[in-house]
């Protein structure tokens, strides 16, 4: 018998046909990628399964005691390789792997797969680090469409997507098959490794009863995330008036729509009248607006975009909101959670829109990381760093507390908070500290530290300042158990880098003597440069503000998220002053509606 | 019927392999390295089983629709060309009404090269 390295690529034989188990859970519908199910007798009808403790199918079953079998059809080979991918923790599988799901009697299962085998638990036996559990089929359930196809082989279903993962695997499967590997281990004086499938194969994948309890003391299922990016971008159909309120900051955005929106009527509204009518003039605006009020009484504005200090906010989204327009305010939403809850109130009674400017959650490569993670290419997210540092000492209303609400932590913090917010989830408790004060013009933080913290399992570390620029450094980088994101300002891309070699990698493992290794390796071996979609954040908020207005709907992030990235900052601000990790508020129980 | 491979879970019986062409297996746990095996009651090897506490496990590729060639190893049967070869203690019995589910933990196991693929019970045999 010529015995294979088993351990390399996890084929025993054993694992074979595969399915997807699925059961309700209470956060919704939890799935398995599962090879390793099998009849335990025919008459009466019952299957086994062997869930490993720590997967959140297992808590799934036996809660609801039902649970189905969808045996995968070799058709949906790429189906099945997504699930076997997706992050162990997602609370919504189906949603990351792309599955229609069917109910059965409030059994959850696969549409249009290979057989649906429907159980109820009858048995339960714990085996270690797996559960065995006996069901009782109270229906099987052939697909007459598939009938004749084979179904998914795991060996194949191991095999990854990416070119690199199927190069590699080519690559490792010649030398292993061709006993290759054995000969060049060797040639260089080493002992082939003797393959024995219990050894390599499982201990390594074993836990014992503390790691299981250290594994699931976060929870089985990371329910922390309640925001999601847009699935996709909105498109504004219809005519609309909207009038862009301040001349700094605001003249970004009505550049954008200018340019962008020829279905939008354009108004400017600034405090000076000469530079007012001149941006009016420049970018083909229909009025030029001195006041707010002038502006929101006009019939030709149906909303105003608010571009002023973060203090004048709740002052000109309540004058706007008192003449009937939906507001679209600049972040922060306001510099206090009361001025906030008035702003609210206020739409609430207008019956008007009222949603905050966060580009944050309209960038597509952070769309595409949230998409990444959700598919489970880094594993389990369990730390994120940000680092938003630019050389800069306000001497306007920016560096003035009272004015701002803050430094750097309230500027830029709003915008990191809501990008944690979609990468990792919801925060309950925040710690932040600070070196010495530099600007000591200013009456707000030159700098801070701050440390995010989840239940779940998670922590992120945000770095905000305005002593010196970030350099190449990238802006947030998110670490998981199986590699890592970087995430770059304005950049077209982002970067994966597996924790799994690269083919490129493996070859240059294979190089000796060492002092030529250590030449020819270079961290880019293992970079994944994602290329997104161009999309301008700052655009694309406002087609959705305003596509939310002429479809009558909420926008994709209420006004309540915006609430909710200032609660978090201004929690940062009390840990800063109490030097303790200070508790977050839960957020809105089912999101932040 | 759902689909699934087909091994044979072999013991022996005075010195001389016994064997059950089955599909009622799969793994257990990793921790302990173990794989469940049910069996019927009624089934030759079930006494065996219950006396002597052992049996390998041959999983069969497609080539191998044919009568068995054994070999012995370590005082254990095993299945020439066999895509896996296990040799369990069990360690746990379940027990239902016309079967008994055997959880062998893993003495001993190899992997062996093929491009064959898993035998299902759903292929002519």
């Amino acid at each position: 018998m010529k015995p294979r390295l088993a351990a390399q690529i996890w084929d025993t034989s054993l694992q074979c046909v595969c399915s997807i188990v699925a059961a309700r859970a209470e956060h919704g519908v939890e799935l398995w990628g599962c090879s390793n199910f099998a009849a335990v007798s025919e008459d009466p009808p019952r299957v086994g399964v062997n869930p490993n403790v720590v997967y959140p199918i297992d808590e799934a079953i036996l809660q609801s005691r039902r649970f189905s079998i969808s045996i995968m059809p070799a058709s949906r080979l790429e189906d099945m390789k997504r699930m076997f991918a997706v992050r162990r923790r997602d609370p919504d599988k189906p949603g990351a792997v792309g599955l229609v799901m069917g109910d059965r009697d409030g059994i959850p299962f696969v549409e249009d797969a290979l057989r649906v085998v429907f159980c109820e638990v009858e048995k339960t036996a714990e085996t270690g680090d797996h559960r065995l559990i006996v069901g009782r089929v109270i229906e099987n359930r052939p697909n007459p469409a598939r009938q004749g196809e084979l179904p998914v082989f795991y060996k194949d279903a191991l095999r990854g997507t990416g070119l690199a993962k199927r190069l590699s695997y080519a690559v490792r499967g010649f030398l292993l098959q061709t006993g290759l590997l054995d000969a060049i281990l060797a040639r260089l004086g080493r002992t082939p490794r003797t393959p024995d499938l219990r050894k390599e194969t499982y201990r390594g994948g074993g836990y014992d009863p503390p790691h299981i309890a250290e594994v699931l003391r976060p929870g089985g299922a990371d329910l922390s995330r309640a925001i999601h990016p847009p699935k996709a971008p909105a498109a504004l159909r219809k005519p609309i008036g909207l009038c862009v309120v301040g001349t700094r900051w605001g003249l970004t955005h009505a550049e954008l729509v200018s340019k962008h929106l020829p279905q939008v009527k354009l108004s400017i509204c600034g405090q000076d009248p000469k530079r007012t009518a001149r941006i009016a003039r420049q970018l083909g605006a229909s009025h030029a607006f001195t006041s707010i009020a002038e502006a929101a009484a006009h019939a030709d504005v149906q909303a105003c975009l608010i571009a002023l200090p973060h203090h004048l906010h709740r002052s000109a989204t309540e004058e706007v909101l008192r003449y009937g327009k939906h507001v679209l305010v600049e972040k922060p939403i306001a510099t206090t959670l009361a001025d906030a809850d008035a702003m609210m109130a206020a739409a609430r009674q207008a019956g008007r829109l009222l949603m905050v400017a966060e580009n944050m959650h309209f960038r597509p490569d952070v769309a595409a990381a949230v998409r990444r993670i959700s598919a489970g290419d880094i594993g389990e997210p369990v730390y994120s760093m940000t680092h938003v540092s630019a050389p800069r000492a306000p001497e306007s209303w920016h560096g003035d507390a009272a004015l701002a609400g803050g430094g750097p932590w309230m500027d830029y913090g709003v915008h990191q908070v809501r990008a944690i917010r979609l990468l990792m989830g919801e925060p309950d408790r925040v710690l932040a500290t600070r070196g010495m004060q530099m600007h000591v013009k200013m009456s707000a933080e030159d700098s801070l530290q701050v440390l995010l913290a989840s239940r779940y399992g998670w922590q992120s570390h945000i770095f905000v300042s305005w002593l010196s620029g970030r350099g190449t450094l990238p802006e947030i980088t998110v670490c998981g158990d199986r590699g890592q994101l970087q995430i770059y300002a304005e950049q077209p891309y982002f970067d994966f880098f597996p924790n799994a070699p690269t083919p490129i990698t493996e070859l240059i493992d294979m190089v000796r003597p060492y002092s030529l290794q250590a030449k020819l390796r270079h961290p880019d071996q293992q970079r994944i440069r994602l290329l997104v979609p161009p999309s301008d954040a700052y655009l694309a908020e406002i087609t959705e503000f305003l596509a939310a207005i002429t479809e009558g709907r909420e926008p994709v992030t209420p006004m309540l998220d915006g609430r909710r990235d200032l609660e978090i900052v201004l929690r940062g601000y009390d840990a800063l002053k109490s030097g303790q990790w200070e508790a977050i508020p839960p957020s809105v129980p089912g999101g932040t509606r | 019927m759902i689909e699934s491979i087909v091994g044979l879970a072999i013991v022996d019986d005075g010195g001389q392999p016994r064997y059950l062409r089955t599909s009622t297996f799969s793994e257990t746990a990793h921790h302990p390295t173990s794989l469940w095996l049910s069996v019927a009651k009624s089934e030759a090897i079930h006494p065996i089983l219950l006396r002597d506490r052992r049996f390998s496990l041959a999983i069969l590729h497609t080539g191998q629709t044919g009568q068995p060639q054994f070999y012995r190893q370590h005082d254990r049967h095993y299945v020439h060309g066999a895509l896996s070869s296990t040799a369990c203690q069990v360690i746990q019995e379940i027990e239902l009404d016309t079967h008994t589910i055997f959880i062998g933990e893993m003495i001993e196991g190899h992997v062996t090269p093929s491009k064959q693929r898993n035998l299902l019970n759903t292929d002519p045999q």
